[in-house]
């Protein structure tokens, strides 16, 4: 990991007008809405979005615009740049996920009800790993393609789940079902922690699939970055 | 053998193709590139200059063939870590300051971080930007002051090794007067220097030796700033209209000067009135032609390092001489 990469990567995302609006949109609705129920419930997977959002084009970007070439003259290894930006695109998203999930607790104390304290730390730990479940995937689908094609094809992704599960229900295919629960949860990597605070007991399984997901993320991300050829001359 | 006896940059026999192997941007480049040295890439559009820079820089990947910079793999990050690159399509973040740049790339060479602001500005003042440039948007900078930003970015860290894609492409006269002062300094210095562009008489001014590069080949090496003791190319021009002494019966002017050459271990290259090509082995050849010429009754009344040539490895069906 490194820090100037980290440091730079985030000061870029915020000079995005886009990316400033769709968070605003995704920060400000939320939290009315937890006001409106006086419930957490609206405000539970904000890090995903905000990882979304802030990572997409993570890499994809910087191939298109062709700032690698500079980049990569100076001493700096492809596994480094990946997860550099992956960690950064995780902080944001869990930074900005835990400043809604606090923000929209002091709203709905203020409306008198308080939430529950370990509902909030469970939360909080969620959001802070759902953050970088996300930035993962996105960092992973970015190296695939450029620009902002890495949104089109989560996108695409998660429409072909839909597509799956429809198709083994129909065809009342179990394989097919699970292999498309297996896809969105690689997709949309989340850890519910709910036996943390005495929900249900703790699934293993479920652990190791996120941990899974985002270690295989990363091992895509890395290679693909080691293999790409980096010169406009191989356009 | 070990890397300080390794030529700064060696390309063996590579070959790199593209789009499936239909396109061979580079079909066995072979290359050696001495410490210290200056070297020139010249060539046409599509030559497979820019390739060969990708892949002594790391970037591209040869089908085969070997390159090595200073006895390692170009992508060591230690390599990086003393290499300076000038790309050619500067892209830069539009929203950063020449100042916040230089220290961005101050701290991904990993340089002395205590030393940050000082080596920036210094930089900065190093290409004639001033400080107020330096705290300026590089949105709102002009081509030339991008091309000296990012100058100022391959100099950082005092680098052996500078690679230098168009330098002087929208650089202003004394812009190139800059940079040529600076590449003339860090060459005294001994940093091995590559410079890929399509600026002639730059090229020839600035690098001690030049490869034409045509379809993916090199088709000439030639040595342009020669030493006292390196061969090299003399032009040689006569008076226009003075008469030459009496030559042997048939004997040409052309294979008069084709003797005389031959007679003081030089060669004849080529004769067009009024200018004639001898190349020469070191500069006391090059004085025992010219005293020839001279005692040959000759109109000689002008020599000279032969300069522009570079200009004819691009004319139509020039006969390249390596």
């Amino acid at each position: 990991m490194n820090p100037t990469l980290m440091l730079n990567f985030t000061r870029n995302r915020v000079q995005s007008p886009m990316r400033l609006m769709l968070f605003f949109l995704a920060f400000v609705p939320p939290i009315v809405m937890a006001l409106i129920a006086r419930s957490l419930q609206p405000v539970q997977a904000g890090s995903a979005v905000f990882a979304l959002i802030f990572t997409a084009g993570a890499v994809g970007q910087d191939v298109s615009s062709g700032v690698l070439q500079l980049l990569f003259a100076r001493p700096v290894g492809r596994r480094e740049y990946v997860l550099s930006r992956w960690a950064a695109g995780g902080l944001i998203g869990a930074a900005l996920g835990i400043a809604q999930l606090l923000l929209a607790s002091l709203v709905v104390l203020s409306r008198g009800a308080a939430p529950d304290p370990s509902t909030l730390l469970r939360l909080v730990l969620e959001n802070a790993l759902g953050g970088f479940g996300t930035a993962a995937v996105m960092v992973m689908l970015s190296t695939l393609v450029g620009g902002l094609g890495d949104v089109a094809l989560w996108v695409f992704g998660l429409m072909s789940t839909q597509i799956l599960t429809m198709a083994a229900m129909a065809k009342q295919w179990d394989w097919l079902r699970k292999a498309a629960d297996e896809l969105r949860a690689f997709l949309q990597p989340e850890l519910p922690l709910g036996w943390l605070s005495g929900m249900g007991s703790a699934d293993v399984a479920v652990i190791l699939r996120f941990f899974l997901a985002i270690a295989l993320s990363l091992a895509i991300a890395v290679t693909m970055m080691q293999r790409k050829e980096l010169s406009y001359a191989a356009d | 053998m070990t890397s300080a006896e390794a030529p700064a940059l060696l390309v063996e026999n590579v070959v790199k193709t593209y789009r499936g192997g239909t396109v061979r941007a580079l079909d066995g480049v072979s290359l050696s590139v001495e410490r210290g040295e200056t070297l020139g890439i010249i060539g046409p559009n599509g030559a497979g200059k820019t390739t060969l820079l990708g892949c002594l820089l790391g970037f591209l990947r040869p089908d085969s063939g070997t390159v090595t910079v200073d006895g390692r793999a170009p992508d060591d990050l230690a390599v990086r870590a003393y290499t300076g690159y000038l790309p050619e399509r500067l892209v830069l973040d539009r929203w950063m300051s020449g100042t916040e740049f230089l220290e961005y790339h101050h701290a991904l060479a990993k340089l002395d971080a205590t030393a940050r602001k000082a080596d920036c500005a210094a930089a900065l003042e190093r290409v004639g930007l001033d400080r107020a440039a330096g705290l300026q948007r590089i949105g709102k900078y002009s081509r030339g002051m991008l091309q000296r930003l990012g100058l100022a970015q391959a100099l950082l860290g005092d680098p052996r090794l500078l690679f230098l894609d168009e330098p002087i492409s929208g650089v202003d006269p004394a812009g190139v007067l800059l940079f040529r002062k600076l590449l003339a300094e860090m060459s005294s210095q001994g940093v091995t220097i590559l410079v890929n562009s399509h600026q002639l008489a730059e090229v020839e001014r600035i690098c001690s030796r030049v490869v034409f590069v045509k379809k993916g080949r090199i088709e000439a090496m030639e040595t342009v700033r020669a030493g006292a003791a390196s061969a090299r190319v003399l032009r040689a021009r006569f008076a226009a209209h003075a008469p030459w002494p009496p030559a042997r019966e048939g004997e040409t002017p052309a294979a008069l000067l084709a003797r005389i050459a031959t007679e003081c271990d030089a060669t004849w290259l080529e004769y067009t009135a009024p200018d004639a090509r001898f190349r020469v082995p070191d500069d006391a050849g090059a004085t025992r032609l010219l005293s020839a010429l001279l005692a040959a009754g000759l109109p000689l009344i002008e020599a000279a390092p032969d300069e522009g040539r570079l200009e004819r490895l691009f004319a139509p069906g020039a006969e390249v001489r390596s």
